[in-house]
Order: C-alpha cells, then sequence, then structure tokens
C-alpha cells in the first residue's frame, strides 16, 4: 500500500465524520425545541458538513501528492477539514441539550422576548450543560463558522456564505444555564447576568482597555521595580521587560473581568429588580462572599462588591424598593423581606472585600479603576444601551405584587391579576419572579423545627412555588400572545 | 347537590376571598369557556406515552412502590409547541391534562367529561373524572383514540368541560397530587386490605 493509498482511506474517515454530522443534524432538526434557535443550529452544521464532505474530495483530487511512500504527511487542507469537521461535531451537544425536555421550556419564550427586545439584531439560544455554570459564549457562532470556512473558499459553492447567513439569519449566542438548576426557576434571574455581558463587552472596547493600559503603565512600572529590587537578575530590558508585561496583564485581566461581571451583574437588576439580587445571593453563598479574583477563577471579582454594586442599582434606581412599607404586603411578608433586606445591607457594608483587594498592589489599581468606571459603565447602559426604559420602580412592580402573591399562597399560579372574570391583567415576567420570591422569603427559613429535623413540608412547599411560578410564567406568555391575536 | 349553572359559574370566578374562588387560569376567553352549565377546558401540550416496546406488563399486585416506579421508567414524556399538532394514531392512549390550572374552592367538586364532538370522532377523554373538592393543578386527562384513523390534537383546543356541583359541607383535599402543572401518572396507594385481595408473597 503506497501513501497515497494510506491518505485515500484518511479521506474516507473524514468523509464518514461529515456524514455521520450531517445525519445527526438532519434527525435533530427534526425533534422538538422551545424556539427555533437549536433547530437553525442543525439545519447550519448539516449544511456546512454536506459541503465539506464535498470538499474533501475535490482537495484529495487536487492534491499533488509528493514524496515516496515514506512520507505520510497528509495535505494540509485534508487535515484542517478534519480538525474542522470534529470541532463541528463537538457543537452538535449544543442542540442536543437543548432540546425541549432539558430545558425550562416553560420560561423561554419569555426570555426570548426579552433577549430580543434588547438584542432585535441577534439570535440567542439557552442550553443546560451538567457543569455548574451560568455562562454566555461572545463569540457570535454564525462569524465562528464563517471564519473557520474562509480557507475552503475554493472548495465550497460560490454562494455558500449566502446560504450560511440563510440559516443564521442573525448573529448567534449561547447562553449557558446548570441542568441542576432546570427547575430553580428562580435563579433564572441570572440569565439576565449573561445577557448583560453582550453589553458589558460593547462597553470594554479596545479605546478603553487601551486608555486603561496607558493610565496605569507608570504605576506598573513602579511594581514591577519593587518586586524585582531584590531578584538576582541581571540589569535591561530583556530582563525585566517580561515581568511587567505579565504585570501588565494580569492588571488587564483583573480590570477587564472585574467590570465585565459588575456591568452584567447591574444589567441582571436593571432587568430583574430585587430577584436579581435575591438570585445572585443564593449564587454568592455557593461561591464563597470574599474569594478574591485570580488566574483560578477566571478573575471573578469578589461576591461581596458584586452584591453592593446590585444593591445600589435597587437603591438608587428603584425609588424606594426597600424597607418594604407597602400596607398591601402582609406584615410577615414585610418584616421577612426587610430582614432579608437587612441582612444584605449589613454584610455589603462591610469593606473586607476591598481590604482584601488591596493586599496585592496589583489588584489594588485594577480595582481602584474598576470603582471609577462603574458609574460611567452605569450610564452607558441607562442610556447608550437604552436600559433606562427597562428600570422597574418600586411603585410600579409593587402595584400588582401582593395579588400575585396572593395567589401563590393559595397554591395559584401567579400568572395574572385576575379579580373577576372580566378584569384580567397578564402578569409580566418580572413581577411573576419578584412576586415567587417575595413570597419564598417569607417562609424558607423553616427548614429545621426545633428537634433539628428536616421539615419535608418546606422542601415540597418550595418545589410547589417553582413549578407554579414556571406555569405562571408559561401562563402569562401565552395569554400576551393570544390576546395580541385576537384584537 | 345540584349542578352550578352559568350566573353561579360567574359568581364562583368572581368570588373576593381567594380560598373561596373558583379558579380556571388562563380564562382565555370567558364568553366562550363558560357555557350555560359549565366550563370547557383545553388541552395542555403535556403528553405521557409509554415505551410499550420495553415494557412488559403493569402488575399492581407487585409491591406498590415498585409497580409504580417501573411504571414512571417506561414513560415518555412528550412536550409540543403550541400551534404543532400531537398526532394520536387508532387505539392509542395518551396522559395529558388540562391547559387550564383548576383551584377548586372547599364547597365545590366537579365532574370532567369530554365533549361529545370529540367523542363522536372517536376520542375518549378522561375516564376518571371526578375531582374533589379543594383540589388545586392542571387536570390529568386519560385520552384514547378508539377511532379508525389518526387524530391531530392541536394543544389549546377545547378538549373537556368541567361540570361544578355544590356540596352540601365544606370538605378539605387530601388527595395524593400535590398541585400538578401537567400529566401525572397514578400514585398507587395499596388500601388497607391490599394483602387480602392480592397474592401472598413468598418469602
Amino acid at each position: 500500500m503506497s501513501s497515497r493509498d494510506i491518505i485515500e482511506s484518511y479521506a474516507l474517515e473524514i468523509v464518514s465524520r461529515a456524514r455521520s454530522i450531517q445525519k445527526r443534524c438532519e434527525n435533530l432538526s427534526a425533534g422538538y425545541y422551545a424556539s427555533e434557535a437549536p433547530k437553525d443550529l442543525a439545519k447550519t452544521i448539516e449544511y456546512i458538513c454536506y459541503n465539506l464532505s464535498k470538499a474533501v474530495i475535490t482537495i484529495f483530487n487536487t492534491t499533488p501528492f509528493e514524496g515516496g511512500d515514506d512520507n505520510l504527511d497528509s495535505p494540509y487542507l485534508l487535515n484542517l477539514t478534519d480538525r474542522l469537521i470534529q470541532i463541528l461535531g463537538q457543537d452538535v451537544r449544543y442542540i442536543e441539550a437543548a432540546k425541549i425536555e432539558n430545558l425550562p421550556w416553560s420560561i423561554i419564550p419569555s426570555f426570548q422576548n426579552l433577549a430580543r427586545s434588547l438584542f432585535p439584531n441577534f439570535q440567542i439560544m439557552i442550553r443546560p450543560e451538567w457543569e455548574y455554570n451560568y455562562s454566555v459564549d461572545l463569540s457570535d457562532l454564525r462569524t465562528t463558522y464563517q471564519n473557520y470556512l474562509t480557507e475552503f473558499s475554493d472548495y465550497l459553492p460560490n454562494d455558500f456564505d449566502k446560504e450560511i447567513s440563510s440559516l443564521l439569519k442573525n448573529p448567534f449566542f449561547l447562553i449557558t444555564f446548570p441542568s441542576l438548576e432546570k427547575k430553580n426557576i428562580l435563579l433564572h434571574p441570572l440569565l439576565g447576568h449573561e445577557l448583560g455581558h453582550l453589553f458589558a463587552d460593547k462597553y470594554l472596547n479596545k479605546d478603553r482597555k487601551d486608555k486603561f493600559a496607558n493610565d496605569i503603565n507608570d504605576i506598573i512600572e513602579v511594581i514591577t521595580e519593587k518586586q524585582l529590587k531584590d531578584a538576582p537578575l541581571p540589569e535591561g530590558d530583556l530582563f525585566r521587560a517580561p515581568f511587567k508585561t505579565h504585570n501588565m496583564e494580569l492588571a488587564l485581566n483583573f480590570w477587564v473581568r472585574g467590570l465585565e461581571e459588575l456591568l452584567s451583574d447591574i444589567v441582571g437588576a436593571i432587568l430583574f429588580g430585587p430577584a436579581a439580587i435575591f438570585a445572585c445571593l443564593e449564587l454568592a453563598i455557593q461561591q464563597g462572599i470574599d474569594i478574591m479574583p485570580s488566574e483560578n477563577n477566571s478573575f471573578y471579582p469578589p461576591w461581596r462588591m458584586r452584591i453592593r454594586e446590585v444593591l445600589k442599582i435597587i437603591d438608587n434606581y428603584g425609588e424606594g424598593y426597600f424597607p418594604l412599607r407597602n400596607s398591601n404586603f402582609s406584615p410577615t411578608q414585610r418584616d421577612k423581606i426587610n430582614k432579608r433586606y437587612e441582612n444584605i445591607k449589613q454584610f455589603t457594608g462591610t469593606k473586607k472585600d476591598i481590604d482584601l483587594l488591596t493586599e496585592n498592589p496589583i489588584r489594588k489599581i485594577a480595582y481602584e479603576h474598576v470603582a471609577t468606571h462603574i458609574e460611567t459603565g452605569v450610564n452607558f447602559l441607562l442610556n447608550d444601551c437604552k436600559l433606562k426604559d427597562h428600570l422597574i420602580k418600586a411603585t410600579v412592580l409593587y402595584k400588582n405584587l401582593p395579588h400575585l402573591i396572593e395567589r401563590l399562597v393559595n397554591d395559584i399560579p401567579p400568572n395574572a391579576i385576575e379579580n373577576s372574570i372580566e378584569e384580567r391583567e397578564n402578569a409580566s415576567l418580572v413581577e411573576i419572579i419578584n412576586s415567587s420570591w417575595f413570597y419564598k422569603i417569607s417562609w424558607a427559613d423553616v427548614v429545621f423545627n426545633q428537634d433539628g429535623n428536616f421539615v419535608e413540608e418546606t422542601y415540597s412547599k418550595r418545589n410547589r412555588v417553582n413549578n407554579l411560578t414556571l406555569k405562571a410564567i408559561e401562563y402569562a406568555e401565552l395569554a400576551k400572545e393570544y390576546d395580541e391575536e385576537s384584537k | 347537590m345540584s349542578v352550578l349553572t352559568q350566573e353561579d359559574i360567574k359568581k364562583c370566578f368572581n368570588e373576593r376571598d381567594f380560598s373561596k374562588r373558583l379558579i380556571v387560569t388562563p380564562l382565555l376567553n370567558p364568553s366562550e369557556s363558560i357555557g350555560c352549565s359549565s366550563v370547557e377546558v383545553r388541552l395542555g401540550n403535556q403528553f405521557v406515552l409509554m415505551r410499550r416496546q420495553s415494557f412488559t406488563h403493569l402488575d399492581i399486585a407487585e409491591n406498590a412502590s415498585n409497580s409504580q416506579k417501573s411504571f414512571e421508567k417506561y414513560q415518555q414524556r412528550v412536550i409540543t409547541k403550541y400551534k404543532e399538532p400531537f398526532v394520536l394514531h387508532p387505539h392509542q392512549l395518551v396522559i395529558s391534562s388540562t391547559l387550564e390550572y383548576i383551584s377548586l374552592p372547599e364547597r365545590l367538586m366537579a365532574y370532567i367529561i369530554g365533549k361529545s364532538t370529540w367523542g363522536r370522532m372517536g376520542l375518549i377523554v378522561a375516564t376518571a373524572f371526578k375531582i374533589d373538592p379543594g383540589f388545586k393543578g392542571s387536570i390529568t386527562l386519560e385520552i384514547i383514540n378508539e377511532g379508525e384513523v389518526p387524530i391531530l390534537l392541536y394543544p389549546g383546543i377545547f378538549i373537556a368541560q368541567l361540570v361544578l356541583h355544590e356540596v352540601t359541607s365544606s370538605t378539605k383535599y387530601n388527595g395524593k397530587y400535590d398541585c400538578p402543572i401537567g400529566p401525572e401518572f397514578p400514585k398507587f396507594t395499596p388500601s388497607k386490605d391490599w394483602s387480602f385481595w392480592t397474592p401472598k408473597k413468598s418469602t
């Protein structure tokens, strides 16, 4: 067997791999999904694989084979095709995971509508993952695919790019949530944070990054010099420059990641109001309040700081959320909510995180700059990104909340304000989620009884609230659509 | 125990106190839903089917919790989007539920009855049709196509009707179904004389 024969059978395997993915995507596009996004992605991958398998044949036939039988180097493009097909194969998992039964499907239409109102020209797909992670992939998948395929332009149909753009009509982004929390609807305001990343990414443009690097250049120089003072290194830039570069990169990571997360949290708070802060707190408890940003934790800012900033938004723009004085809430509800608020206020009032941040001089300087950018960032979000229109004031939110909570108290989904048959007003996503949070806070501290036993009824109640909330979101969206069509 | 008429039903819907109020939500089109002596309810979008190819039999004489586990193990839940049909083939049984969530006050009970239009097409809806006072949740519907041709079921269509009765005295719901929001498989609870009626287990 000659080397050409071996490479020929390699080509067979590449074609087979492409066709397997093609087939899988064909099957998947016939599945049930909560939105069109997974089907669009399946059709796109199927189309790319179909054309790549054809490209393999052309590439093989047009490549001159040089060298003797001892040369087993396969042609570069053939290898590249194989690698690309394997990457596309990995992406199939996004579609498989997004099947309707794997998602909190009843909230997807509401969430998609929210995302569409913020980014009318983006397509956003939500998928679960067993890794405990809420995240967004900031690289647009459509552009990524188009970039991958530029090297193959000679081997693909002339209208290939046009076809991709007709399958994925808009930039395509993936938002991930932990499978484990599928039904834990009260945590899902965190998806608002993920949408926030798309705004934060806009804020952290090249000009701002360059300006930051420029502003801290001198101080990083001083810090590096201080670090190297006693180091047994020869004088001169050859040995010292890499340390400065490293410190510069570190500062940039602290600053960028800090602002990214804080601004995204702020977006979550703008979109979901108090529910955002309660959801953040649940995640913070899992992860630790004062964990310092580092390479090990992808430079996440400490939760104490994050919640402090969210609280500022709630307090500064909510116009009187807390303390809760509205007499339409029951005294117990007011009492429990206010206690939760006081707790949050108290622990964010402690500056332990800031003290810890200043222990490292690079972290310190980066976070001083983070602090100066928060206000500009909030203005950017409210005005440039037009999020001002999404701000929910306390008077508006609290108008319907007592009625919705009353429904939950009576084990009825909080999907609408229904005082009589003739009087029905659909509740909004934000009202529903907040009503469930306010309701849950009013009893969820009774987890162990006096004997220290786990109170099963509290556990059942927790699950019941999640179910009723999921149902309420589905109902409200359906009724909204029904009312609009019936007009 | 008389049947509630349209006027009575409206009064129950308009009751101020939630615990006394009849709730059928979402009530998308009240004038169409509330009939002269019933409330029409719609088909939900969740369906439970049996994976027949791997399910051997159902024997409730086996340990009740075991038989329930195996029953659940072989079920397949299908969720369809609104405006998309669910195809029910001849002689196929599917478990679904009402689209609406219902809350009956403690002074009302109800019967759920399939709409005769469907019945005439061979579609049998809801065979276990009594709903106790105080029940809250979506009502599970057992649907069978007894006709000869497949029937396309669209979530949201009116499928059955609730006939409401006032009970002579209030009573609390103490059933097994805790505010279901979709179709639920049966929960077997052995009666006290269970062992008398079922074969003795060899030790």
